[in-house]
């Protein structure tokens, strides 16, 4: 009933433009299947990318609270705990500020089934003690250290309650005694990208958990604040011992920077799915342009349309379409992804074998990546349409229409 | 009007070329109204869309209003038929998807008209074909006498000076071939040039008809025939 | 035809809004903070990757990037190479 309203009342844009809206909507069957099928890729796709920038961030953001440097005593390849008469030695060298004994470990829940992080804090320590108490809302430490008190976080918590251990759990400690520990505060959700799985304990309540002696530490970490003393440092702390390795942030932060970005298998492996869909996508289109548009474009082009008038309608119908696809593609995505917490997906990046997370993802939109997707999904997309449309516009349009 | 001289048309396929028009020399009047007149594959098909500007000859001239129009570029040669030609077709060739009036629309879309003046004028060309009671009707639900009525409304709508007709009542029983006929002669009063292309004995006594010139394997055969008066 | 079209248009512009309203009102600042104490209280900034029994859970070596295929080498190597 359209066609009543033109006729009666008067349109406010121009007839090309009440022309291309007619066209794209009468002939939506023809549309909606690349749509969708467009829409469905640039939905995975965005999520996917939306996942690893919004981890990437935040672990970026808590790289620089990191230690600069890991010192682990080494035993045939692998590590083993350190003794913490490591310690003294180090602080003895020039350059380094801060020497922290790392105490932490993976508990297990059942032999070869789920398993917390047990991590062992310095109470005592001036720096730990401010960053736990604002953690706790202020609430007094020392209530915390009086009886065998634990922090949980997010998933540990779920865990154990699904488990019947509301309150309370019982390490089995190696020696073959059981250590009730109660669940004094869970860590906030928004922590969960690190703490979701993990237990902080006093520190020698974790090295009873974990079966450690007295004198022993997981690994040291230690500070360096003149970067240009990295080098030199680790030089000297190399030359103390034999069997120990030196781990610095750098290593751990290019290890990250690759974490996520495409060459990785999951993402080569995305990418390349979404590369031959779109290919995919692109012969159809190239092929209904050619079968079925043919006749269309002889006809326009008989009743007195140009070449560069086809190719305008044929461009903006192609644009709309792109748009449409990537603008809901995208915000779908978004939606799934920051407002959703992204289910399913989200496993692929965190894996699903232990505990269940359910981290906040912080929302980032990499306008660089966001681009590119557009333009590696519109450039082709236009020319499949307007490469076909052209050679079809420029037969004459007799032979076109038969 | 439209003058032609010497016309050649051939058709290549692979090594074999065709010669489907072979020197024609044809003279329309303005507001005359002609009547090619052959079996099918006598060529007038084909000198009807040379004609419109869909087709090119190999050899010789086409002038239509003093132009030569033979080797015009695409735009060009795209407003000259937006302007001067209105052509109906055999198969009506509507988009079946769209109704009556939008399918009447579509030659002046390229136009610079603004929408109120389109649809003043899709309104005047529908009333002279007739069909202005079925404006809203998708064309895939009219009856082969009702496209014909839009095809010809179509082709009336950028108000042209030339109506070309190619078989337009090939698909249309006795009935609605005589309303075609009724609507051509109120566009022959308007002053309309017109050139139909057709095989049916009904175009052989138009009362309208300056003449009949008659197609054989391509050529024109003999000495054209005028028909009725229309002086 | 028009009426859907600025339908789906209007449609459209209202995702793009909600999407920056979401955007930019989210507490990214609480959420950092929270991640940043957890680190300075336990030095540790490892992601809690959802690891079966056999899997590291902490990696220490720049050689991985891939959690789902830890062992897979980066494309981005030289080291076979250049001699070490």
């Amino acid at each position: 009933m359209s066609s009543k309203s033109f006729l009666d009342k008067p349109f406010f844009g121009s007839p090309f433009f009440f022309f291309l809206t007619l066209e794209f909507f009468k002939e939506r069957k023809k549309h909606i299947g690349v749509v969708v099928i467009s829409l469905v890729i640039l939905f995975l796709l965005s999520s996917v990318l939306f996942i690893s920038s919004s981890i990437r961030y935040s672990i970026e953001q808590t790289l620089d609270k990191e230690p600069d440097f890991v010192v682990q005593k080494i035993q045939g390849g692998e590590r083993v705990n350190a003794p913490a008469e490591w310690i003294d030695p180090l602080l003895e060298i020039y350059g380094i500020n801060k020497v922290t004994a790392r105490v932490y470990g993976r508990y297990f829940f059942k032999a070869k089934r789920d398993s917390f992080l047990i991590v062992g804090v310095d109470f005592m320590d001036e720096q730990s003690h401010k960053t736990l108490e604002s953690i706790m809302d202020e609430t007094d430490l020392k209530s915390f250290l009086s009886s065998d008190n634990m922090l949980v976080g997010e998933g540990v918590s779920i865990y154990l309650k699904e488990h019947f251990y509301p309150n309370h759990y019982s390490f089995l400690t190696p020696k073959g005694d059981f250590k009730k520990i109660n669940i004094f505060k869970v860590l906030p959700k928004e922590s969960n990208l690190i703490a979701n799985d993990m237990i902080i304990l006093p520190m020698d309540l974790a090295k009873e958990v974990l079966g450690m002696g007295e004198d022993e530490v997981t690994d040291i970490a230690l500070n360096v604040p003149n970067d240009d003393e990295w080098d030199n440092v680790a030089d000297k702390i190399s030359a103390f011992y034999y069997d120990l390795r030196v781990v610095t942030k750098h290593d751990i932060k290019k290890a990250y920077e690759n974490l996520y970005n495409y060459k990785g298998g999951v993402f080569l492996i995305l990418f390349l799915i979404a590369i031959v869909t779109f290919v995919l996508i692109l012969y159809q289109r190239y092929a209904m342009v050619y079968s079925s548009e043919r006749r269309h474009i002889g006809l326009l082009r008989a009743l007195g349309w140009s070449i560069r008038d086809v190719l305008k309608l044929k461009f903006f119908e192609t644009i709309i379409i792109v748009i449409i696809s990537f603008i809901v593609g995208v915000v779908l995505a978004y939606f799934y992804v920051f407002v959703l917490g992204a289910p399913l997906l989200k496993e692929i990046f965190l894996g699903g074998a232990n505990m269940k997370n359910s981290l906040v993802l912080v929302p980032v939109l990499d306008f660089g990546v966001l681009s590119s997707i557009f333009l590696i999904y519109a450039v082709p997309f236009i020319a499949a349409v307007l490469i076909p449309v052209w050679k079809i516009s420029v037969t004459d349009p007799k032979e076109a229409m038969l | 009007m439209i003058s032609i001289e010497n016309l050649n048309r051939y058709f290549k396929s692979g090594d074999t070329s065709f010669h489907v028009l072979k020197d024609i020399n044809l003279e329309v009047l303005e507001g005359e109204c002609v009547v090619l007149r052959g079996v099918s594959g006598s060529g007038k098909t084909t000198l009807l869309s040379i004609m419109a500007g869909l087709d090119r000859p190999s050899s010789g001239k086409l002038l239509v209003d003093g132009e030569s129009i033979a080797k015009l570029p695409d735009l060009h040669i795209s407003a000259f038929r937006a302007k001067k030609i209105g052509i109906i077709f055999q198969h009506f060739n509507l988009l079946e998807h769209l109704s009556a009036s939008e399918n009447v629309m579509i030659p002046l879309i390229p136009s610079e008209l603004n929408m109120t003046e389109v649809a003043q004028r899709v309104k005047r060309s529908l009333e002279i074909a007739n069909i202005s009671h079925k404006a809203t009707r998708p064309a895939g639900r009219l009856s082969g006498g009702e496209k014909q009525r839009v095809a010809i409304a179509r082709a009336l709508v950028a108000d042209p000076s030339v109506i070309l007709c190619d078989e337009p009542t090939a698909n249309l029983d006795r009935d609605n071939s005589l309303k075609f006929i009724d609507i051509l002669k109120d566009l022959h009063n308007m002053g309309k040039t017109i050139i139909v292309a057709t095989h049916d004995p009904l175009f052989d006594n138009l009362s309208f008809a300056s003449r009949i010139v008659p197609m054989q394997d391509g050529s024109i055969v003999s000495k054209e025939q005028g028909v009725g008066s229309s002086e | 035809m028009e009426k859907p079209f600025l339908v789906m248009v209007g449609v459209l512009i209202f995702m793009v809004f909600t999407v920056s309203i979401h955007y930019f009102t989210f507490d990214e600042k609480g959420a950092n903070d929270s991640l940043s104490m957890v680190v300075e209280a336990t030095q540790m900034a490892q992601p809690s990757w959802s690891v079966s029994y056999y899997e590291p859970r902490m990696f220490s070596s720049s050689n991985i990037n891939n959690i789902s295929y830890p062992e897979m080498l980066s494309t981005d190597r030289m080291d076979f190479v250049y001699v070490k």
